[in-house]
């Protein structure tokens, strides 16, 4: 009986806190492709107008393509990232979540509060900047990534690192999508 | 929801071991990119095609009887698809929610299906092919008779009723004939 | 004849009738939640076909899975072209593929051959 028991509770939590999907496995580019599959279907399940629709599609898909570039690398002893998408009165929140070598957590961390502070206008032209200067490395990747979400979402982001050993740290990013 | 909640969430499944876990109404759509991810997590798991198949069609025969069940009553809730691991296995869930009655219709059907041996599944199920009316019927002990038969082993259910009026069922399979290593990217 | 041509998806087989080349298979995975349907032309093919003098055919499952109700379907396939040998008395044979590992697929086609009175041949691929 156990086992069912644990499945339950999941199942209630995710009832309870409103979770329309959660996938926790593993990431990569192949997987996130049926990921991104499944999670459209799911979205049109719900009967979300279009426009949000879309953005919430165009979050989940920049917040997937971040893990898969910021994920720790395959061999250490962690566990998988995951994505979850919820509903929160008539907002959505996209969420991922993902382990990280502290040694990027500052260039990150200074990277988002930096885009929290700019209007629309100003994401505007950051974007424009970043883009033109963006040069291919794991960090730059990132930058794009954070201000699309931002710009398409139409809100900050919040996140936390939550420690878990000496060297890592465990990244969620929470972007919150609503109607305009 | 503030971060703290769902990094409680997270915990949860981590350390109930779930590798993959989807929560959403199984419809065909959502069952075919289902089907696709687990397609690739078992053969990163490097699980032979054998295993795979029974896998899928357990995943294929329960949800689409259980969706059937839901398009009778009232929608009662989403499908739940997980792949844990315990003492060195990996398990198949799908549950659902569904009233008590179609959980007790359930139940008596597998009381049936679970007496038999390996060749009377084999047996009862073709002779109820051959005399079912309709391919489209909700023929519930037809699938339950095939996930038997292609699984080769007793379907294993459980449940947990939540109120006065539904319960939530779970189905669940067993993957051996695993490499298990530690650690998730595995 | 005509022919029936519907290419396959991620949950239902390919058709392929072709009464000038004199092929018939149907091949892929079958797994559609509305078998009814999606095989309704067949039968109506296969109604057509009934009415046709049309000698030594070749009729090919290459099935890599189908769900329950789909064997329901494959039987009836079966058992209509089952009629349709008995009432023309013409040459009329199935050859089931297999792939060599898949247990499930040979069973399946032992037990089909069982239940109808066509010349019925496994084949390993």
């Amino acid at each position: 009986m156990e086992s069912t028991i644990n499945i339950y509770d999941i199942y209630k939590t995710m009832s309870d806190n409103k979770i329309i999907l959660i996938y926790q496995g593993l990431f990569d580019q192949v997987m996130i492709k049926s990921v991104i599959a499944m999670t459209e279907k799911k979205l049109i399940q719900e009967n979300i107008e279009e426009g949000l629709r879309r953005k919430l599609f165009n979050v989940m898909v920049e917040g997937l393509q971040n893990i898969c570039k910021h994920q720790v690398v395959a061999g250490e002893n962690l566990q998988n990232p995951f994505l979850m998408i919820g509903k929160e009165d008539s907002s959505y929140n996209v969420v991922t979540g993902n382990f990280i070598r502290n040694e990027k957590i500052q260039v990150v961390k200074e990277k988002i509060d930096f885009i929290n502070t700019l209007n629309k206008e100003e994401l505007k032209e950051h974007y424009k900047t970043a883009r033109l200067n963006s040069v291919i490395s794991d960090v730059g990747g990132a930058g794009l990534g954070f201000i699309d979400m931002v710009r398409k979402s139409g809100n900050k982001l919040e996140y936390k690192f939550y420690e878990s050993g000496v060297h890592f740290s465990f990244f969620i990013l929470h972007s919150k999508i609503s109607n305009n | 929801m503030n971060i703290d909640i769902t990094k409680s969430i997270y915990d949860k499944m981590v350390a109930q071991q779930f590798v993959m876990s989807i929560m959403g109404s199984f419809n065909q759509g959502l069952l075919l990119s289902l089907l696709n991810i687990t397609d690739k997590k078992l053969s990163s798991l490097e699980i032979d095609t054998t295993i795979k198949k029974k896998i899928f069609h357990f995943m294929i025969e329960c949800a689409q009887n259980l969706s059937r069940i839901e398009q009778n009553d009232a929608f009662t809730g989403d499908n739940i698809f997980l792949i844990g691991k315990s003492n060195n296995e990996y398990t198949v869930h799908l549950g659902s929610v569904m009233k008590n009655s179609e959980r007790d219709n359930i139940h008596e059907l597998l009381s049936i299906v679970n007496k038999l041996e390996t060749e009377e599944v084999k047996a009862k199920f073709y002779s109820e092919l051959v005399t079912k009316e309709l391919a489209n019927q909700n023929s519930l002990l037809m699938s339950l008779l095939d996930i038997s038969k292609k699984t080769k082993e007793k379907i294993n259910c459980e449940w947990v009723q939540i109120d006065e009026e539904n319960t939530f069922l779970s189905f669940k399979t067993t993957i051996s004939n695993l490499k298990f290593t530690d650690g998730i990217y595995n | 004849m005509q022919t029936l041509n519907i290419i396959a998806t991620e949950d239902t087989p390919e058709i392929k009738f072709n009464g000038e080349t004199n092929e018939f298979m149907i091949s892929g995975r079958s797994l559609p939640e509305d078998v009814t349907t999606f095989y309704k032309p067949v039968f109506e093919w296969l109604e057509v076909f009934s009415t046709l003098e049309a000698p030594g055919t070749v009729f090919k499952f290459k099935l890599e899975y189908f769900n329950t109700a789909s064997s329901k379907i494959i039987l009836d396939i079966l058992m209509k072209l089952e009629d349709i040998m008995e009432s023309r008395q013409s040459e009329l044979k199935i050859e089931w593929y297999y792939f060599e590992s898949d247990d499930d697929m040979l069973e399946a086609g032992e037990e089909y051959k069982e239940l109808v009175e066509i010349p019925f041949h496994l084949i390993a691929c």
